[in-house]
C-alpha cells in the first residue's frame, strides 16, 4: 500500500504560513501576493519545483493546482490541504492526488467518497491548466504581459476557446507545442502541450 | 516594393518558438533597410535577431499571415548575441 505523504510525517504546510493554498511562498519567506496571477504562477511554479526537487509530488501537486482548485470545486483550506479528522478521514485534494495523478484512490474506502462524474467535471473544469515557462525570468514574462497585451485570465480563455494550430517548441524540441488564438484580442500564444508551459505570449503583428 | 511597406519582420529570439515581430524601418537602397526602434524597445524584455538602428538586407518570405519582407542579414550594425 502506497504511503501518504501526509502519513509520513511530513508537513506539507511548512511554507506559506502553514497555507500553501491561500498563501504562495515556495522559499518561505513570506506569503505572496495571491492577486497577482503572473507572480502567483511563478511561485508556484517555484513551489512546485522545489517540492519535486524534494521527492514529494504531493507537495509539488499542492503547488501546481492550489490556485485554481479551491475556486474550481469549492473546497475548505484544511479540506484542500488534506487535512485530516479523527477517523481519519482523508482530505478532498488528497484523494483526487491519489485518484488523478497516481490512477488510485487508496483512501475512498476510508474517506469521503469522491463522486467520480463530478470528479470529471472538476476536472474538465480545471483544464486547460498552464504554467509560465520558466526559460524565461518572471520580470520578463510581467514585461512581455504587459506590453504585449495579455492578462492571465486572457491566457486561460485562449486555451479554451481560440483557435488552434500547431507550433515548433525550441525549448523542449521533443514536445508538442500548439499556438492558440484568443478569440477576441486576436494575438496568440504557444504552450508546450507536454509540460503545459507557455513558451510565447504575442503581441499585435506578430506572425511566425 | 519594399518602399512601400509599412514594416518589416524581425525573428525574435528566446521567444520559445518562432515568430517574427513587425518593426519600422527607412529604406535605403533595393532590398537594404534601416531598422528603427518601437518607442517602448527594452532589449531585456524583448530579443530582435537584429537590433535597431540595424542596417539588414531584406527578402520577401512566406509567413503566418502571407508573404512578408524579413530582415536575413546583418550589412552594419549589431546581430543579437543569442542565436537559436
Amino acid at each position: 500500500m502506497r504511503v501518504s505523504p501526509l502519513k509520513a510525517g511530513h508537513s506539507n504546510r511548512i511554507e506559506a504560513g502553514n497555507n500553501p493554498i491561500n498563501l504562495i511562498d515556495p522559499a518561505g519567506l513570506k506569503p505572496g501576493d495571491f492577486t497577482d496571477p503572473i507572480s502567483n504562477a511563478a511561485y508556484m511554479n517555484a513551489g512546485a519545483d522545489a517540492a519535486v526537487d524534494r521527492g514529494d509530488h504531493f507537495q509539488a501537486f499542492l503547488w501546481r493546482t492550489g490556485a485554481i482548485l479551491p475556486e474550481v470545486i469549492g473546497a475548505s483550506t484544511a479540506q484542500m490541504a488534506g487535512q485530516r479528522n479523527g477517523t481519519g478521514e482523508a482530505g478532498l485534494l488528497e484523494n483526487l492526488y491519489y485518484g488523478f495523478v497516481l490512477g488510485t484512490a487508496p483512501f475512498a474506502h476510508i474517506g469521503p467518497k469522491v463522486n467520480a462524474a463530478k470528479v470529471a467535471a472538476e476536472r474538465a473544469a480545471m483544464a486547460p491548466n498552464w504554467v509560465l515557462g520558466s526559460f524565461k525570468s518572471m520580470t520578463k514574462w510581467k514585461n512581455q504581459f504587459k506590453k504585449r497585451g495579455w492578462t492571465a485570465e486572457q491566457v486561460t480563455e485562449a486555451l479554451k476557446s481560440g483557435k488552434r494550430c500547431a507550433a515548433d517548441n525550441k525549448v523542449n524540441p521533443g514536445n508538442p507545442a500548439r499556438r492558440y488564438t484568443h478569440p477576441e484580442t486576436g494575438r496568440s500564444l504557444v504552450i508546450d502541450e507536454a509540460t503545459r508551459e507557455i513558451l510565447q505570449v504575442g503581441g499585435n503583428g506578430f506572425v511566425w | 516594393m519594399v518602399s512601400d511597406a509599412d514594416s518589416v519582420y524581425v525573428q525574435l529570439m528566446n521567444e520559445g518558438t518562432t515568430s517574427y515581430r513587425p518593426v519600422p524601418f527607412v529604406h535605403l537602397d533595393s532590398d537594404i533597410v534601416r531598422l528603427l526602434a518601437h518607442p517602448d524597445y527594452c532589449p531585456e524584455d524583448e530579443e530582435w535577431e537584429f537590433k535597431p538602428n540595424s542596417i539588414v538586407r531584406v527578402q520577401w518570405k512566406k509567413l503566418s499571415q502571407g508573404d512578408a519582407i524579413v530582415a536575413v542579414e546583418l550589412i552594419e550594425g549589431e546581430r543579437s548575441k543569442f542565436r537559436e
